[in-house]
């Protein structure tokens, strides 16, 4: 992978339900979700805390009360003091960049088996924050409501709903516009359609909720009760909808711009709590504890946009994924299955159409032949975050757990998962189970 | 026993200890080397002031031995004792050379007495330091001049407190009294210590805080002072059985003390202490505490090299189980609490969750320290977990078909180190544990008595092959937890739950006789139990009682026999009924609607309830020692004492054999098994020790 480095396995990943901000996981910080996903995983891997060398947590919104939160949560979860611990961010692909961190210690021979965690919890910065308003929103968040406080709050000329209201609303500060009105100018470019984006999430909806109905995430899906009662079980993601049409998704109301948008609260992901975990282990050390892997990396690469602006805030993938490939010594045929995070319907399909095009591929990547086709059938098989949630940094380790999980259902080998962040940046990587 | 150092500024260092780390306590030899190094000092001109301290990590002055006061055969001994006690302390107050306490650790007892009799007192911020006067859960009174100097440095009415509920004062506390003059940082408390001795030595007066203005005067009102003492005594008179005279005598020197003078308080209080040293009541409870410092000595020799436990996996989720989750917790050691369905696991945590909730509340502990606690507390319907845990603690000891199949289950998931520790009431662990295989070898029993963390003992249940770690695993993990062990065999219904059983059957045995529940419950309230059969058997469920019954009976044959009784209501399937008391306190009349007749009605007297129930008892468990259940009488008596709740001032159930004299014993119980049959029948070890004029203690 790196030259002669030594060659890493993903032993066991898990991750808390994902829940939509200021409901069920109202009341829980960052540092016990963080602590209830690190305690389950050392107990469901039974591995020694002695053995784990290191601890890696991935945060977006990090809080003032827990610096270096993955110190905190291990220390709360039993793990040894002399264990060093620390936090990393990179906002949407947090988790990502602590595991790519992780793994770059171990692939090097600094550690032989370290810790993996991701964790957001918007609940917590929104409680923080105080502000009333987001928590009347979340409380009852489905789509209608949110679209008809929203308009009241701008009718209102408050300001700082942009702040307040859902992911859409996120401002990338470099480029001065939210990531759902840059998801708006990618679908223009890229001539996306209203109605194919709410097929899209359609589907990411009915996949889901299918593969939960299945019990697919079963395995890495830690059921939680609830303090202080403990009588609600909280077993599975409960932003999905069950049997939701592309008409009723079309009967949602664009956001930005009421006569020509596209990106409404329908088609775009939105703020979760989550927290997620895996064991990182060096090949031979996983072998030699009698471990059988989930899988393996084979490569990654980190990339950015050219530009940062406008309609390439997110569109990192088509930037990172050829050189992932050229590492890998793959091509996107060979691989099995592909999963492209879910921000924006109109994001995914954006990249999507980026990595079949010609004339990005020499404009943008200086390069003859561009990565190739993604058909649907292997393109995020089991929803994904407009369906799930979308916490930062949880949801980059939970798409690899259930990638590994889902290629070992079908049987097969080569996984991508892609992830874009805002700021363009883009991440890939290559997954492999033998 | 006293090391004394004087540096070159002279001031002198004391320290007090007990020389010996296997040495219980001080010995009574105290007051004659302290009254001649105080004649040194005093005698020599180059000692400008002593300062008192404590070896680091220890008491800051060890108590007196209790065997010391087991010595003493007569009052004038303890009376002698205390009077040269006082004598030494009054001298340490008046001496030319300033006495001042350095704290720096428990500070009850002999060490408290003394810190009294110093002129300037300064307390570490170490939380192990408190002070307190423990004597009178013994039965016994300060003995030098603590009556008379904590109520005049504290005022009356917390001194009280202090004295008749044996309660501890934290160092904030007694800096806010004015028992302490300073608290400072543990790091600095010496060298503190030792500035203000060269300022008293140069003749400086140190401030010292006294008590405030107005509660001086309203205290030092006689009206109001006699107020005071006459609610307290009616406050003692209140709690009708109380045992020991140690409260009204503590109150007597007291308001002798404060009313005429100092010396006439120490004379009342000299005599009095030569009393109780004396007294049975407190010599069964000096006895008792020295059998359970015995058993607690035993237990940490046992436990001294072996691992220790850091995860534990609590099997069952119902109150047994999340109460062995709780005092898990407690002790820092992680938890993972399996069951079949969530919902019973919600239920277990929510044990979890309010007992802690209630610590935080009383203020035991922090919000931080809670969820801390809780936080050790994780939780599976799956057998994840289980291989890197020490121990499995399994509590489903109500159904033994589906114990043993969960066993099963967990078995091959276990480590292999793993120990299992099951808890049980009556079954054997071969029984309950023959479904194993690779397990076998490492399977440790315990008796538990509820709650838990309150009694603090339980039967450890072993098998002849045991393995020593096994059993030091479990050993470790309830030292840590705060829980005694005591040894047990592995036999049907071990000690406790034989010894329990027969006292509960011919409770029921006497209702079917035509005895009221509450007489007979009053009874052995008026005996010294804390409660009475039946309000016990109300707690314990009427349906168990009966299950393990009738195991007893299978194989301990007639001695268990169902009480008719019981019997009857076991076949009408009649055991959820609601209890011998309904939820007002007030007695279920319906359970005398199932007596037909009343066989002895007449004859029944209100001794005969206390003579009958006991002797039951003092029978099965002198049984159990001649089949080898218990290793000693000790163990038997430390058993019932903290677990069935046997008055402890009669010391067990072997003490107060002994105390009756066994060959009375003997008659009552032939004379009883002519009248009631073969469960009176009395044990051949009893007949022998009879015949050979011997007593289960020697001493």
């Amino acid at each position: 992978m790196l030259g002669n480095t030594r060659r890493v396995a993903i032993v066991c990943g898990i991750r808390t339900p994902f829940i939509r901000a200021g409901t069920l996981f109202r009341d829980l910080s960052s540092l016990d979700l963080g602590r209830i996903v690190t305690v389950e995983l050392i107990n469901r891997s039974e591995v020694d805390p002695e053995d784990i060398d290191e601890v890696v947590f991935g945060s977006m919104v990090s809080v003032a009360r827990t610096p270096n939160l993955a110190r905190d949560i291990a220390l709360a979860s039993g793990i040894g003091a002399s264990t060093p611990a620390y936090t990393v961010t990179m906002s949407c692909i947090s988790g990502i960049r602590a595991f790519t961190s992780a793994l770059e210690s171990i692939a090097l021979g600094n550690r032989d088996t370290v810790l993996v965690g991701g964790v957001e919890s918007f609940s917590e910065c929104a409680s923080s924050l105080s502000s009333k308003m987001f928590n009347i929103k979340l409380k009852n968040g489905s789509f209608k409501t949110v679209g008809l406080l929203q308009r009241v709050n701008a009718f209102l000329g408050n300001g700082s709903y942009k702040l307040s209201f859902g992911l859409p609303f996120l401002l990338d500060a470099s480029a001065g516009i939210t990531l759902g009105e840059s998801a708006e100018k990618m679908a223009r470019k890229h001539s996306i359609t209203r109605r194919e984006q709410d097929e899209f999430a359609a589907r990411s909806h009915n996949l889901a909720s299918i593969s939960a109905k299945d019990g697919r995430f079963g395995e890495e899906i830690v059921s939680l009760l609830l303090p202080p009662d403990f009588s609600t079980l909280v077993c599975s993601d409960n932003g999905v909808c069950k049997d939701i049409s592309v008409e009723a998704l079309s009967k949602e109301e664009p956001i930005f711009d009421r006569r020509y948008g596209t990106v409404t609260f329908g088609n775009s992901s939105y703020l979760s709590d989550g927290a997620s975990a895996v064991l990182l282990m060096a090949e031979e050390k996983a072998r030699a504890l009698g471990y059988n892997p989930l899988g393996y990396v084979r490569a990654y690469a980190y990339a950015s946009a050219s530009v940062c602006t406008d309609e390439k805030l997110l569109m990192g993938p088509a930037y990172s994924t050829p050189i992932a490939l050229e590492l890998a010594e793959l091509t996107l045929r060979e691989i099995d299955l592909v999963e492209i995070q879910e921000t924006f319907a109109a994001q995914v399909l954006s990249n999507a159409r980026a990595f079949a095009s010609k004339k990005f591929a020499k404009e943008d990547l200086n390069r003859s032949n561009p990565v190739g086709e993604i058909e649907l059938e292997r393109l995020n098989v089991l929803g994904g975050s407009i369906a799930i949630g979308h916490p930062f940094g949880a949801s980059g380790l939970g798409v690899i757990v259930t990638l590994l999980n889902e290629l070992k259902r079908r049987d097969r080998n080569f996984g991508l998962v892609c992830m874009s962040a805002s700021g363009g940046l883009g991440v890939s990587i290559i997954l492999e189970r033998e | 026993m006293l090391s004394f150092n004087v540096d070159k500024r002279g001031i002198g260092i004391l320290k007090i200890g007990k020389g010996d780390k296997s040495k219980k306590g001080l010995s009574s030899n105290l007051f004659v080397e302290l009254g001649n190094l105080i004649g040194e000092i005093e005698g020599g001109n180059y000692i400008r002031a002593v300062i008192l301290t404590g070896e680091k990590d220890e008491e800051f002055i060890p108590d007196i031995d209790l065997e010391e006061f087991l010595k003493f055969s007569s009052e004038d001994d303890g009376r002698l004792f205390s009077l040269r006690a006082q004598d030494v302390l009054n001298r340490i107050e008046r001496c030319r050379v300033p006495f001042l306490a350095a704290i720096n650790g428990l500070c009850t007892g002999v060490g408290f007495e003394i810190a009294l009799a110093c002129s300037y007192k300064i307390a570490s911020d170490n939380p192990r330091v408190a002070f307190g006067f423990p004597a009178v859960n013994l039965g016994l009174i300060p003995f030098a001049g603590g009556t008379q100097r904590l109520p005049r440095l504290i005022g009356i009415s917390k001194a009280l407190d202090v004295f008749l509920r044996g309660r501890l004062i934290g160092t904030a506390e007694a800096l806010r009294l004015g028992l302490v003059d300073e608290v400072v940082p543990e790091e600095i408390l010496l060298s503190i210590a030792l500035e203000r001795a060269l300022m008293v030595s140069g003749g400086k007066r140190l401030k010292s805080k006294r008590f405030g203005f107005t509660r001086g005067l309203f205290e030092k009102n006689p009206l109001v002072r006699k107020i005071l003492f006459s609610r307290a005594k009616k406050n003692l008179v209140d709690k009708r059985y109380v045992r020991s005279l140690a409260p009204l005598m503590i109150l007597e020197s007291v308001e002798v003390g404060m009313g005429a003078s100092f010396n006439r308080g120490l004379h009342v209080e000299s005599v009095y202490f030569g009393e109780l040293v004396v007294s049975d009541v407190s010599r069964q409870l000096l006895k008792f505490f020295l059998s359970v410092d015995d058993v607690k000595r035993e237990i940490i020799k046992q436990s001294g090299h072996i691992e220790p436990v850091k995860k534990i996996v609590v099997v069952g989720s119902d109150p047994l189980g999340s109460q062995f989750a709780i005092v898990a917790a407690e002790a820092g050691i992680c938890v993972r609490l399996y069951d079949t369905d969530y919902k019973k696991i919600g239920e277990g945590l929510r044990n979890c969750y309010r007992y802690f909730k209630g610590k935080l509340k009383s203020g035991a502990i922090t919000e931080f320290d809670m969820r801390r606690k809780l936080n050790l507390i994780s939780y599976t319907c799956d057998y994840t977990g289980f291989r890197n845990a020490d121990l499995v603690v399994e509590t489903l000891f109500k159904d033994l078909e589906k114990r043993q199949e969960i066993l099963k289950g967990i078995e091959p998931v276990a480590g292999k180190d793993t120990v299992l520790m099951l808890v049980t009431f009556s079954t054997p662990l071969s029984i309950i544990s023959s479904v194993l295989s690779s397990w076998q070898g490492r399977v440790v029993g315990v008796r538990p008595f509820l709650p838990i963390s309150n009694t603090g003992v339980v039967e450890l249940i072993y098998q002849e092959d045991s393995p020593n770690s096994a059993i030091g695993t479990v050993v470790d993990f309830l030292r840590r937890t705060g829980i005694l062990p005591v040894f047990v065999r592995d036999k049907e219904g071990f000690f406790a739950t034989r010894v329990l059983l027969a006292y509960l059957f011919e409770a029921l045995e006497l209702l079917g006789e035509g005895a009221m529940v509450e007489q007979v419950d009053g009874a052995m309230i008026e005996f010294g139990f804390p409660k009475g059969p039946f309000a016990l058997i109300d707690e314990i469920g009427l349906e168990f009682v009966s299950k393990v019954g009738k195991e007893l009976c299978e194989s301990l044959g007639e001695r268990f026999k169902m009480p008719l009784l019981l019997d009857k209501m076991a076949r009408e399937k009649n055991l959820e009924w609601g209890g011998f008391y309904n939820a007002e306190g007030k007695v279920n009349k319906s359970v005398y609607n199932l007596i037909e007749e009343k066989i002895v009605n007449d004859r029944l007297l209100k001794s005969d309830f206390k003579e009958r129930l006991c002797l039951r008892m003092l029978s099965e468990a002198i049984l159990c020692l001649e089949e080898g259940i218990i290793r000693n009488p000790r163990d038997g008596d430390v058993v019932s004492v903290l677990g069935l709740g046997f008055p402890v001032f009669l010391g067990g159930p072997f003490r107060y054999a002994d105390s009756l004299g066994l060959g009375i014993i003997l008659e009552k119980l032939e004379a009883l098994s002519h009248r009631f049959g073969s469960r009176f029948a009395p044990s051949g070890l009893l007949k022998e020790l009879v015949l050979e004029r011997k007593r289960f203690y020697d001493a």
